[in-house]
């Protein structure tokens, strides 16, 4: 997958139920459910509001978590679209 | 309305043998076939308030309760629980009986009445203020709503919250209150004037017995009220009354998970739901002491949209 070329967005099945820094995410077509961590929440509220590349997220996350160590951001995040993608929560678009 | 408690037993028998008894419980219409002697007075004792209605009207249920007719109604005796002419359990105890009717009329609303969003739990409310009690079995949310309800809490249901889905609004349903081995002894201490009706003994469940709804409650079975709390009670021996506040997301997943028809609602459920959160306070409520459970419930106060 070539991250840079890619845009995420959330899955049209999946719905999100955000309060502060939690939320609980709804995914109708398989009925599951999840309760996120503050990382998650923040990443699924970003891609709740627009589609946005591997790029835009990492600046969106950064900026709202004040992270130094980029690589490591970077890698987490990853890991992250990762899951989400396994779990029809994300979609990828490659462009 | 009429009541039946303006019928005799003989009517309520004659009723039940014949074409049926149709009984108005909060937005359902029930009508019951039986022969039983023991559904007969036992409607008489926990539903003597209740309208009942003409067998000619419209019913959202045809429920019977009858022994069958093989040698069956000799030897072990049980009894068959049927709706709209379906047998959804196998036959049990003829000595559960009237058990066996309440069970079987919460399977028919908790299988059938998908206009509403319904969680397992029970529903009071007192002053305008609602409170949904999410609670598996044993955490005490029957003891607890029982006593509420003794200390002037209008009883909308003791087994489950119905929602509308549209407005939000809690629907009343004040069935009898189902209470379990101990429980049934320390409500019958407790509540002075209660009427509980026969026990029934070897249940699954233990033994089991009901308490009649209050009459106050049934005149304001279609008084529906937004929901002001959701409250996790949990009773634990020799515990002091604790309530802590629980998160929004918590919260929501709790509900889920005792949704009945959460799955079948797919996002309109989940909607449903997050909106009910939305509107609440949410919280636990650990007590060992009845009185302790009631003044901690009687000092939530009303949110803002109340």
């Amino acid at each position: 997958m070539d991250q840079l070329s890619s845009t995420y967005r959330l899955c049209p099945d999946v719905l999100i139920k955000r309060w502060g820094n939690e939320a609980v995410v709804f995914h109708s077509a398989s009925s599951d459910l999840y309760h996120l961590d503050e990382f998650s929440t923040c990443i699924l509220a970003r891609l709740d509001k627009q589609t946005l590349s591997h790029a835009q997220l990492i600046d969106a996350i950064q900026s709202h978590y004040q992270v130094d160590n980029l690589d490591q951001l970077k890698q987490q995040l990853t890991d992250k679209l990762n899951n989400f993608i396994r779990s029809d929560l994300v979609e990828i678009e490659t462009i | 309305m009429k009541t039946i408690s303006q019928l005799s037993q003989t009517t309520i028998r004659d009723h039940l043998n014949g074409s049926g008894l149709g009984l108005c419980s909060g937005p359902f219409n029930i009508l019951i076939t039986s022969s039983l002697p023991a559904i007969a007075s036992g409607i008489q004792t926990l539903y003597a308030n209740f309208p009942y209605t003409d067998s000619s009207d419209f019913f959202d249920f045809h429920v019977n309760i009858d022994t069958p007719k093989t040698i069956r109604r000799w030897y072990r005796p049980k009894v068959y629980f049927s709706v709209d002419g379906k047998r959804p359990f196998k036959p049990l105890p003829k000595n559960h009986a009237l058990a066996v009717l309440e069970w079987g009329l919460n399977w028919c609303i908790a299988n059938q009445a998908h206009q509403y969003l319904m969680i397992h739990s029970a529903v009071v409310e007192k002053n305008g203020i609602a409170c949904i009690l999410p609670g598996p079995p044993g955490s005490g949310k029957s003891t607890l709503c029982a006593a509420l309800v003794a200390n002037g809490w209008r009883l909308f249901s003791d087994e489950m919250a119905l929602i509308e889905i549209e407005s939000g609004l809690l629907v009343p349903n004040p069935r009898p209150i189902s209470l379990k081995n101990q429980s049934i002894e320390i409500i019958k201490n407790y509540w002075d004037g209660a009427t509980i009706g026969p026990k029934s003994y070897g249940t699954d469940k233990g033994t089991v017995a009901h308490v009649a709804p209050p009459v106050a409650s049934v005149l304001r079975q279609f008084d529906k009220c937004l929901p002001a709390h959701v409250v996790f009670p949990k009773y634990m021996a020799e515990s002091p009354v604790t309530v802590k506040p629980l998160s929004k997301s918590q919260t929501l997943i709790q509900l889920v998970e005792s949704c009945f028809n959460h799955n079948g609602l797919g996002k309109t459920g989940f909607i449903g739901l997050s909106d009910v959160v939305d509107r609440c306070g949410c919280h636990t409520l650990t007590y060992s002491r009845l009185d302790e459970g009631i003044h901690a419930m009687e000092q939530l106060k009303a949110p803002p949209h109340v």
